[in-house]
């Protein structure tokens, strides 16, 4: 599984964050910044409960993890 | 009435709806203006306020709010909405507004407030011990207010003494009903802050306001009007929407004693409790101005058209969340936008959530059972942000307890 954040719809609710600290990492201001990161099967579900709480649906899930878009981490 | 309606708007189109006076704000604010939603179009016109489009529903505002370059922030398209001093970011469009963003954001992030949870502790610690043993307050003045604005202030290294007359000037900018009398609260708010700000400039400290004004865009310092602006809406979000927002959840948990005995019992739950709470008691909307003539979803707007952006009732949208009146600890998820929806989200959303999350703890830590000492519903007061008027509490205080209570704050 992959992270897909758009981080130009990304608000910085930081929702993903608080609900699953484990996947999600905030840069210094506090927005998303794990787009492109690989999720180990044991968060997978913390994976999902953190994308569905994101106020702007800006998180997508690649469940088969062959995501185009590179880590541009944080 | 239909004097004030612009010629290109349907008469079908057409609702009242006074965001200051209405008669929905006088009570249960939240559920009467869904209830007005519920039976108008998706999209309104109302000659209240001087006239302005009305957006009801989540999903739409959601999609509106992302597009700054269509729906703009700047009172240039939003002529209604100008203020002197401006309020900035939240008047400006990126990416000027992303720059300014950047100077606080780090302030403001989730670990920048965090480190803020000791001192907000034990201010909420200090003043509910304040009211413990009386057994009795008027939450919205004596916690609601103090909590958050002296929070505030501390931040802004702004003296304590001066608190009641900066709630009276934000209360007259949000709430008066004539926009006369807006105007001039937040001229003699910006008056306060001025000198403020000249103070800063002398000798800068540590604080918001220093921050804020010692910011750099693009390498360049801010003009005097951008340092004003940043630090006005600093003073308005700090000073009046927590204790609103506060003070509707304190009413409601003492009006449902079963859901508050939950969160005495597991304390664990108040986090995501909160969330549900907030859902359905927000307090804050947004504008924005048409940038040209466009169609979008079904309505003819032209440039210059005034948007209000309910914020407050988008976690209460039936095709959002389902029964959505029905507050419920447990849901997956509380879907609102009460901080609002893209780049102009609340900066402050994680100080708010953390302040009513630490206050709320030490509250049930403390008070095992309360309940509002007033028959029926609640009085309210609509404006740019709705508030209970009063939530008067009460809670059984035994001597003895009332001696041990003292006795382990010491």
């Amino acid at each position: 599984m992959r992270i897909i954040v758009d981080r130009a719809i990304c608000a910085g609710h930081a929702l993903c964050a608080a609900k699953a600290p484990e996947v999600y990492q905030l840069d210094d201001e506090g927005y998303c910044c794990s787009n492109g990161v690989e999720v180990p099967p044991h968060l997978h579900e913390q994976a999902r409960l953190g994308a569905r709480h994101c106020p702007e649906a800006a998180i997508v899930l690649d469940e088969d993890g062959d995501a185009k878009s590179g880590t541009d981490g944080c | 009435m239909t004097d004030k309606i612009p010629s290109h708007v349907p008469a079908e189109r057409v609702v009242d709806f006074d965001r200051f006076q209405g008669p929905e704000l006088q009570r249960c604010p939240h559920q009467a203006v869904t209830e007005l939603f519920r039976r108008s179009p998706d999209i309104f016109y109302t000659p209240g306020d001087r006239g302005h489009w009305v957006v009801g529903r989540a999903a739409i505002a959601r999609d509106m709010l992302r597009q700054p370059e269509k729906f703009s922030s700047d009172p240039l398209h939003n002529p209604a909405n100008a203020r002197k001093p401006p309020t900035l970011p939240n008047q400006c469009d990126p990416p000027l507004h992303t720059a300014l963003r950047r100077i606080i954001n780090p302030f403001f992030s989730p670990a920048g407030v965090q480190r803020l949870e000791a001192d907000i502790r034990a201010l909420a610690v200090e003043l509910i011990a304040s009211v413990l043993p009386l057994g009795r307050c008027e939450f919205v003045a004596e916690l609601g207010q103090r909590f958050p604005v002296e929070l505030f202030l501390r931040m802004a290294n702004a003296p304590l003494a001066h608190r009641e007359s900066l709630i009276e000037k934000v209360d007259g900018f949000t709430r008066a009903p004539d926009i006369a009398d807006r105007l001039a609260a937040l001229e003699a708010l910006g008056d306060y802050l001025k000198v403020l700000i000249a103070e800063r400039e002398q000798t800068p400290g540590d604080d918001l306001v220093s921050l804020a004004i010692h910011g750099k865009v693009d390498g360049r310092a801010l003009s005097a009007d951008e340092k004003l602006g940043m630090v006005t809406l600093l003073f308005l979000g700090g000073l009046d929407t927590v204790s609103a927002m506060l003070s509707f959840i304190m009413a409601y948990l003492g009006q449902n004693p079963a859901q508050y005995r939950r969160l005495v019992s597991d304390p664990a739950s108040i986090g995501n409790a909160i969330e549900e709470l907030m859902r359905v008691h927000g307090v804050a909307g947004t504008e924005r101005g048409v940038t040209q003539d466009m169609e979008y979803h079904g309505v003819q707007f032209k440039a210059g058209d005034r948007l209000l952006f309910l914020a407050h009732i988008y976690g209460l949208d039936d095709q959002v969340v389902d029964d959505p009146m029905l507050v419920d600890f447990d849901r997956p998820v509380s879907s609102h936008l009460v901080f609002g929806s893209g780049p102009h989200r609340c900066v402050g959303s994680h100080l708010a959530r953390l302040e009513m999350r630490v206050f709320i703890e030490e509250w049930v830590r403390r008070v095992p059972q309360f309940a509002v000492d007033a028959a029926g519903d609640l009085p309210t007061r609509g404006g740019l942000v709705w508030s209970p008027v009063a939530v008067p509490l009460v809670w059984p205080v035994a001597a003895d307890a009332k001696a041990a209570t003292i006795g382990s704050e010491a």
